[in-house]
């Protein structure tokens, strides 16, 4: 009988968690990776108090699982209406929730993950931090949004306030930061379909990226053409460095990450001569692309923190 | 009432090369990863189908925790 220390739960095609676990395996650590989506081709079961997964290896106990990682989940796909299908998935979801009676802490807590994805919450959690956050409007309001523009006469930005990408399964788009053309504006109704965030442009800035690891920090300096609001556009054509950030903002987001109940986030800052702007906590963004580039140790750093935590007597994800 | 498109939708760019671009950037690093067969993880780049590919739709997934 198999009974990991660690549970992965994630998607199959997830490079970050093929990373992790590579060092867990290294390490000798028991872990599980249950591939969500593929949950339907095994069996898993509570039962007399205990959870269990039928391996290729045999059964899986999950009973000394001290750390869960919520990495990526993809839930199966089933035939059927949408409706159908959303219901089923939930089932699904029900049980990956109940693994809270493990009574393992998570990286990162379900609920403390899912209210983190507001960035309405990360920008007021920030400013009562401490960071510098840029002014910031969030509205359908386009009178109101001219005004926010010339009060910062004009050099403003506009961006999603949520997932920015749009995938039909044969194209995608993408919602990338944007200066904001007062020109499109024109001849627009006053109210918009949708809010969207406008927000003070920070000039002549260096994108960098700060990853809070359970309390250890990992600053990286993305540097693309200084007149692209957003670096993403450029994709590889970044250069990549480790850096060295200020303490004070590593405190800062330390500091962010406590007040939300989160172990793991990535900052994402707008940096200038005499600003170190916050811009957004991504609380599950991505970071193998940043470690490539540098060798900078993540993956160890993520399946240390994975190792080193206790069981909880509080059986909450 | 305006027949334009929501401002959102007029600022989403089809980016389906940029994301290619970023997805092959991954594909790269699987032939060094390991993957699970039969329970056993092994390496990507001997494992009889290969390593996974990566779709471009889930290089954002990072955002897609959403809807627990």
């Amino acid at each position: 009988m198999v009974k990991p220390a660690v549970l992965v739960l994630t998607n199959e095609l997830d490079v970050g968690s093929d990373l992790v676990v590579r060092v867990l395996r290294e390490r000798q650590v028991a872990f599980l990776r249950i591939n969500t989506e593929r949950m339907t081709e095994r069996s898993f079961s509570w039962i007399g108090g205990k959870f269990s997964v039928m391996t290729p290896r045999g059964v899986m106990q999950l009973d000394d699982v001290r750390a869960v990682w919520l990495r990526q989940p993809v839930w199966p796909t089933f035939e059927g209406t949408t409706a159908e299908v959303e219901v089923l998935q939930n089932q699904w979801r029900a049980v990956v929730r109940g693994l809270a009676v493990l009574g393992a802490s998570w990286i990162n807590p379900v609920d403390a993950g899912l209210a983190a994805e507001s960035k309405i919450l990360q920008l007021a959690t920030a400013a009562r931090v401490g960071l510098d956050v840029p002014a910031t409007c969030v509205s359908n309001d386009l009178d109101l949004v001219r005004g926010f523009a010339d009060a910062y006469k004009g050099r403003v930005v506009v961006k999603a306030i949520d997932a920015p990408l749009i995938d039909d399964g044969n194209t995608s788009r993408f919602v990338f930061t944007s200066r904001l053309d007062l020109a499109m504006l024109a001849g627009r109704d006053n109210l918009e379909s949708v809010p969207m965030i406008f927000q003070e442009e920070i000039a002549d800035k260096r994108d960098v990226r700060i990853l809070v690891v359970d309390g250890e920090a990992f600053a990286f300096a993305i540097d693309a053409d200084p007149g692209e609001v957003d670096w993403r556009r450029i994709g590889r054509e970044a250069v990549i460095t480790h850096i060295a950030a200020p303490p004070d903002v590593i405190s800062k987001c330390q500091s962010f990450l406590a007040a939300l109940g989160l172990r793991y986030g990535a900052f994402d800052f707008a940096v200038s001569a005499d600003r170190y702007a916050f811009l957004e906590c991504n609380q599950n963004g991505e970071w193998g692309w940043l470690q490539r580039a540098t060798g900078a140790p993540v993956a160890e750093t993520i399946a240390s923190a994975l190792t080193r935590m206790p069981q909880t007597a509080v059986g909450r994800p | 009432m305006t027949t334009q498109p929501c401002l959102f939708l007029a600022l989403a760019e089809r980016q389906a090369s940029k994301l290619d671009t970023v997805a092959e950037r991954y594909d790269e690093e699987r032939d060094e990863l390991l993957v699970e067969q039969d329970g056993i993880w092994i390496p990507a780049a001997t494992h009889p189908d290969g390593p996974p590919k990566t779709k471009k739709a889930d290089i954002e997934r990072g955002e897609d925790v959403k809807g627990w």
